[in-house]
């Protein structure tokens, strides 16, 4: 696989986030030693009866020549349903040690999984969050869906402070009707119990739950050269700590934070991943292949 | 204890600059956003005790470092006493020994003097004895009691060099250290101004030095000398030889003398002179008839009158030779290059060089016995039998000058060397399309005196192709050789890759020719260019650095070997001590005379002022940091400024090695944080 284009430096270069979405997938593809079975190409299925509604392209002309009757072709692609990202756009999603904010990060991981789910033809739909849903895309498999999935990601800028209770209590009505994936896209800077306590009803309905965790090399690791004064990017709390501190406490802090959040999404039933914004983007098409690939 | 510069110690309260910097450092803090404070906690009173720790070094080194520079600026020191008992002195008894002292028994009188010394000499307070000259030394080994200090004295005998009186002030630094002992010297001269140094600071005497100088010549002394001669060094032609001399008067009144040539001890010629009143006046001489070899030359002052006859006679040494015959061989359409050659040569070096000129038509086997070496202007493709007799002459120690030109340029290779010649480079002179040279080779003798040489333009340029044996003398800007030289055999052979004809370049008509030719045929011929006058402390050439495994034999004028047996396998050049004719006898067969004279600097008997006898005693005096009391006790004044400066230095090293684990071993390796995501990813 080209790493390369997988590097988020490299794609912070490229502004155009559908060609960064490309890019990625693409690169990421292309490096497989076998074609994953996406079905959303040639692959034939079944037919299906003509029902008002279809889209005329997809009527088998052939067919209807032959026997006089309307069939739709369909592709295993078709076989999907749905995708549905939740991305966290809250203040600390701001903050990066290096040229790749955490927020960037997240676009181009999800815009790089709505690429792909678009291009198996699976509906997707996009939620931007902090303290409040700040943008929502219904799931969709419509023409221009993509197009607009695209525009929510690109509006996704940070915003105030991050509050999972009260998001996700607004969209969780949303996600009730139809099983499906979705994807949590966030720092979790909260309570990990809390966080899968209000993540964990998505799972009871059936959909596929995924936990991608952006951090910040300098949050898992941070690195003073003497004291500093911290400023909490999303209260603006004022917190003086020294070099010592953060090489020793705060990692066994974080550690243990990551730790708790991993156990307790495995017990939950949800996959949980953790990302530092300077690794590749692999890893994550990787795992939603996976989890892609078990629901065909 | 005290303090040469305490004003310095005012810099102290810089020592306080550190410490607040420190206390500044405690309270600092940078502000840095950061995403999100759940897993920090307050931690400013930990931080400051451990920054306090680490620091506290840091602090402590530069504080140092700054009192100690401070301190080191304002030298401090401590007296040390020497017990009157060590007071004793080395007693030095220094006697010129140079040219001027043969003057009227001045050296006897000087040994006189200095053994008036002798009975002062016992264990306690021994005594020294030096000779000096141009060079200053002792005499026999230090001497405790007064027979071995008068053997001493007595062993000096009279030298031809010339004072110098830094010689003696170095020789007697030296001795101080060598003896740790304070120093008392007599200096026994006739303290000639010619022998002061040019700079004062080589007098410097060793410190609580006593100097007591005894005047042996009396004021302004009136002297004739024969100040300079030039003589011909090598004459063909007797009746052409000349010899001109220059007649010094030094305090003398205007004075009417007469002047002689002498041959090997015979006057030859003698002429009037009129000298000016403390002035010079020259003489010539034409004609010096004299049979074949070398000669012992001299210019006399006949009848002087004055007191320093030593100096009344100037020796030169001639050599008289038949030219050297030069064979110049041209092709027949060739009618000018020999012309050019010629006429350089008689105009550097008038009847020394005989040229047959042949053409390679009409020569096939050319009688090349005592031949100095052969010129081959443009030779293109040459008849194998004359090639054959040329490469044999020159393996045989022969010499050659290739001028190759355009025919030259049209042969593959070289004739007789056998380089390969690469292209043939024409320009158009019309056009003034030319090359020049770029680069040459400075000290070779050919050319170190063609000056603009770079100026010279070539039309014609054969590009030959050197080989390992080749020695570029000089090449363009774009690598093709100009000159080369070629190692063949016993012999040498030169080449320039461009014709002597004045139609491939404008060489001939250029200043830098008749040098270039004249020091070309000199090379060929093997000639060392020297006019057979030395002043004596001077250096005489014996062989080239190349030349070592050839042995050279030097008879002084008693007509002893002047060498030591290492010296004469492995010496490059010789300084004769003494005046007289010295015979230097070359490993080759060849000999010379050289005539060796005192330095004309010694017969000036003007007197080193008393103002400067007196400043070149106060630098023995002791200084400020030596004190002689009452008891004869010496106190000195020791400071350990240096050694506080290289304490300085080792904090600072110190400091900068702890400052930078301080500022590199707090962090963590860019690895730590790929760690956590590695055992996610695992």
């Amino acid at each position: 696989m080209d790493q390369r284009f997988l590097d988020p430096k490299v794609l912070a270069s490229i502004s155009n986030l559908e060609l960064v979405a490309k890019t990625v997938v693409d690169g990421f593809i292309s490096g497989l030693h076998r074609s994953p079975k996406f079905g959303f190409s040639q692959e034939f299925a079944e037919y299906r009866m003509y029902s008002e509604g279809d889209d005329l392209r997809f009527v088998d002309w052939n067919v209807f020549a032959r026997t006089e009757r309307t069939y739709i072709k369909r592709f295993k692609g078709e076989t999907n349903s749905r995708l549905t990202l939740l991305v966290d756009a809250s203040a600390s999603m701001a903050y990066t040690s290096h040229n790749v904010t955490k927020i960037d990060y997240a676009r181009y991981l999800v815009a790089s999984l709505a690429y792909m789910a678009h291009q198996q033809r699976d509906a997707v739909g996009i939620i931007v969050f902090d303290d409040d849903v700040r943008e929502y895309v219904t799931p969709s498999s419509r023409s221009g869906q993509f197009r607009r999935t695209m525009a929510a990601i690109e509006n996704a800028s940070p915003g105030r402070r991050t509050d999972f209770a009260k998001a996700f209590f607004h969209f969780q009505s949303t996600l009730r009707s139809s099983r499906g994936m979705a994807v949590v896209v966030s720092d979790f800077y909260e309570d990990p119990e809390l966080v899968i306590k209000t993540i964990e009803p998505l799972r009871f309905r059936g959909n596929d739950v995924v936990l991608f965790h952006i951090l910040d090399p300098q949050e898992v690791r941070p690195k003073f050269d003497g004291p500093v004064l911290l400023i909490d990017s999303e209260t603006g709390q004022e917190l003086e700590t020294s070099p010592e501190y953060a090489a020793q406490e705060y990692r066994g802090k974080i550690d243990a934070h990551v730790a708790a959040l991993r156990q307790k999404a495995q017990s939950a039933g949800l996959t949980y991943h953790l990302h530092v914004t300077d690794t590749p983007l692999d890893a994550a098409l990787r795992e939603f292949l996976m989890i892609r690939q078990g629901r065909s | 204890m005290g303090f040469l510069a305490p004003f310095f110690l005012g810099a102290a309260v810089l020592g306080g600059l550190p410490y607040w910097l420190h206390l500044l450092q405690q309270h600092k803090t940078t502000p840095v956003q950061f995403s999100s404070l759940m897993f920090f906690e307050r931690r400013t009173t930990t931080s400051t005790k451990q920054k306090k720790l680490k620091y506290f070094a840091l602090l402590v080194m530069r504080l140092l470092a700054l009192l100690f520079l401070i301190l080191a600026f304002s030298q401090p020191y401590w007296e040390r006493t020497i017990a009157a008992g060590s007071g004793k002195r080395l007693r030095v008894a220094a006697i010129d020994t140079s040219f001027s002292m043969r003057r009227g028994g001045a050296l006897d009188a000087a040994k006189n003097m200095a053994l008036s010394l002798a009975p002062k000499v016992n264990p306690a307070e021994p005594g020294i004895v030096v000779a000096f000259g141009a060079g200053a030394h002792e005499i026999g080994q230090k001497a405790e009691d007064a027979g071995t200090f008068r053997n001493n004295v007595n062993a000096i005998v009279a030298g031809d060099e010339r004072t110098s009186y830094a010689e003696l002030s170095r020789v007697l630094r030296g001795l101080a250290e060598a003896h740790r002992m304070p120093l008392e010297v007599h200096v026994y001269t006739d303290m000639q101004k010619a022998g002061m140094p040019a700079r004062f600071a080589d007098l410097q005497l060793p410190a609580d030095t006593k100097l007591e100088v005894y005047d042996l010549a009396p004021k302004e002394l009136p002297n004739f000398t024969v100040e300079s001669v030039t003589p011909p060094g090598r004459i063909f032609d007797t009746a052409k030889a000349r010899v001109r001399a220059t007649i010094a008067g030094l305090h003398t009144p205007k004075a009417a003398k007469t002047i002689s040539l002498v041959a090997d001890g015979k006057v030859l010629a003698t002429k009037p002179v009129e000298i000016p009143e403390n002035g010079r006046a020259s003489v010539e001489f034409f004609g010096l008839d004299t049979g074949y070899g070398f000669h012992k030359g001299e210019i006399r002052i006949d009848g002087a009158g004055d007191s320093f006859p030593n100096d009344d006679t100037f020796r030169f040494s001639i050599e008289r030779s038949d030219p050297r015959k030069v064979l110049y061989l041209h092709a027949a359409r060739d009618t000018r290059s020999a012309l050019y050659v010629k006429a350089a040569l008689d105009a550097a070096v008038p009847n020394a060089y005989s040229i047959e000129t042949a053409s390679f038509e009409t020569t096939s086997t050319p009688n090349l016995t005592n031949v100095s070496f052969v010129v081959l202007a443009d030779p293109g493709g040459l008849p194998a039998s004359l090639e054959a007799s040329l490469k044999d002459y020159v393996q045989k120690g022969g010499a050659l000058w290739i001028a190759a030109g355009g025919y030259t340029g049209a042969q593959a290779k070289l004739p007789v060397v056998g380089l390969a010649i690469k292209e043939k480079r024409m320009a158009s002179r019309a056009r003034e399309m030319f090359e020049t040279v770029a680069s040459k080779e400075p000290l070779h003798p050919v050319i170190e005196r063609a000056i603009g040489l770079e100026s010279v333009k070539f039309y014609q340029l054969v590009a030959v192709e050197p080989v390992a044996a080749t020695k570029v003398l000089a090449k363009t800007a774009d690598g093709v050789p100009v000159m080369l030289e070629q190692a063949m055999g016993e012999g040498r052979v030169l080449v320039l890759a461009s014709p002597l004809d004045n139609l491939g370049n404008n060489l001939p008509l250029h200043p830098a020719f008749i040098p270039l030719v004249e020091r070309t045929a000199q090379y060929l011929s093997r000639q060392q260019e020297s006019t057979g006058i030395v002043a004596v402390g001077d250096g005489v050439e014996l062989r080239a650095a190349a030349d070592r495994a050839t042995g050279v034999e030097v008879l002084d004028p008693k007509g002893d070997r002047a060498l030591t047996l290492e010296q004469a396998a492995k010496a490059t050049s010789f300084a004769p001590g003494a005046e007289g004719y010295y015979e230097i006898r070359r490993g080759n067969g060849r000999s010379s005379l050289v005539a060796v004279n005192a330095d004309r600097r010694e017969s000036d008997f003007a007197r080193m002022e008393p103002e400067t006898l007196s400043l070149w005693k106060a630098t023995g005096e002791p200084g400020e940091a030596q004190t002689v009391n009452a008891s004869g006790e010496r106190t000195e004044r020791v400071s350990p400024w240096w050694w506080l400066l290289l304490l300085v230095l080792l904090l600072t090293l110190a400091e900068g090695v702890l400052a930078s684990r301080y500022l590199y071993g707090s962090g963590v390796g860019e690895q730590a944080a790929a760690e956590l995501v590695g055992k996610e990813a695992a």
